[in-house]
């Protein structure tokens, strides 16, 4: 199997596996979901691109996608704490 | 008696011997070689579409005939065409298909979840929509497959195959030592008989494919670029690493990693220090085929200076070693190469 294939199986499993149990100890925030998936999203990245460098770069702006979308939970977070 | 009319250096009669007539001989600095016009004009040139029709008989080693080397590919690579596998991928051209559905799903979960009220269900939904997501993304991004590069690599090979044919050195390679960390791996093919080498041949001034040394038979050869040398560089960028800086007991962990998981053209690399050398066994990975066909149509490149997937082992040794290393052999049989390599400077006879 591929290097980006192993990737892009052990990052879905992660968060299937991570989205159940949390799921079962009875998390509602949908941004504690979204946290816990761009943590395991930036571990496995870092994990595969110490083989390959250039998937790190080619995968650049989804993290900067991953990363606006969780500025954005934040922003969100943060307004309703004021309100 | 010739003399080269760049530097002035006599030519070895030998060597005129091997070109052919001292007429074909251009000694002028210039990156390409003539030969004898009779050997030449053997066969017309042939358009494209002549050559991928052309049912030219599969050169053999003593074929020393400038045969059209492309008829010779187009007859290999139809050969090969019912035995190529495309390569093992889950992913395949469905990726998009699987991609967007996922998006697809995890938007229609997420929706459904702020419907029914059931929160935590929107988790698995973004789940979904992130896979989704990556998929589409990876499936954007350009990929060719092993055939494309064996197509692209086996014409320069072939060149390279009828300039060693052409020549018929029958010494073995010697791979150049790197001395800066931008210097690219070359490799020496003495055109003399060459029984003991000197330790260091220094041959990093040098800029021509043919080097001619009157006053060092040693020094008279052809100086080729590494076979493995593009890639070397390619792994090296990926891992993000010099070969130069590596240690002995550390480059053999980095070629394995480089080449199995960083450039995926291995399965598997053994590398072990011998007594007097270093020896590889690389099994082969997506690119069986190419390395099959470089074996079958060009012999010599294989076995004299290494096909691209042994070269860049070796490559990487001397970079790391930072020693001349003498290609002993390289084979490759039933999907392993194996290669062994001599430290220059030996007493053992260089020629084979």
């Amino acid at each position: 199997m591929r290097l980006v294939e192993r990737y892009v199986l052990s990052y879905a499993l992660a968060i299937v596996v991570s989205g159940l149990l949390l799921m079962i100890i009875g998390i509602r925030e949908i941004e504690i979901y979204y946290a816990v998936y761009l943590i395991e999203f930036l571990v496995a990245l870092e994990l595969v691109a110490s083989f390959r460098r250039s998937l790190g770069r080619d995968l650049r702006p989804i993290i900067i996608v991953f990363l606006l979308g969780f500025a954005y939970t934040i922003a969100q977070r943060i307004l309703q704490i004021l309100s | 008696m010739l003399h080269c009319d760049q530097c002035g250096k006599q030519i070895p009669d030998s060597l005129i011997k091997k070109l052919g007539h001292p007429e074909s001989v251009e000694l002028r600095g210039e990156p390409h070689l003539t030969t004898t016009a009779e050997r030449v004009a053997v066969t017309p040139p042939r358009r494209s579409s002549d050559v991928a029709s052309s049912s030219a008989p599969v050169a053999g080693l003593g074929d020393t005939t400038a045969k059209s080397q492309a008829g010779t590919i187009a007859r290999g690579q139809e050969m090969h065409r019912a035995s190529v596998d495309p390569p093992p991928s889950i992913l395949g051209g469905r990726q998009r298909v699987l991609g967007v559905s996922l998006v697809a799903f995890g938007v229609l979960i997420a929706v459904a979840s702020a419907v029914v009220g059931a929160a935590s269900l929107s988790g698995l939904g973004l789940a979904s929509f992130l896979i989704g997501l990556l998929l589409v993304y990876l499936h954007s991004r350009p990929s060719f497959g092993p055939e494309l590069v064996e197509a692209s690599l086996l014409s320069s090979l072939a060149n390279v195959e009828r300039i060693l044919r052409e020549l018929g050195p029958r010494t073995k390679a010697i791979y150049l030592k790197t001395i800066d960390r931008l210097d690219v791996p070359m490799v020496f093919l003495p055109l003399e008989d060459n029984p003991a080498p000197p330790s260091g041949l220094n041959l990093s001034g040098e800029d021509r494919l043919l080097v001619i040394d009157s006053g060092d038979s040693h020094r008279t050869g052809l100086l080729l670029e590494a076979p493995g040398a593009s890639l070397l560089a390619l792994m090296e960028k990926e891992l993000d690493l010099n070969f130069i800086d590596l240690g002995n007991d550390d480059f053999l962990n980095a070629i394995k990693s480089g080449m199995v998981e960083s450039l995926e053209v291995a399965a598997d690399v053994k590398g072990a220090f011998t007594q007097d050398g270093v020896s590889f066994r690389i099994r082969d990975g997506p690119l069986r085929n190419m390395a099959r066909s470089i074996a079958r149509l060009a012999p010599n490149v294989a076995s004299r200076l290494g096909c691209p997937i042994c070269s860049v082992a070796i490559c990487a040794a001397v970079k790391a070693i930072k020693r001349d290393l003498i290609l002993e052999g390289a084979t490759h049989q039933a999907g392993v190469h194996s290669v062994t390599l001599r430290f220059s400077g030996g007493s053992t006879d260089e020629t084979s």
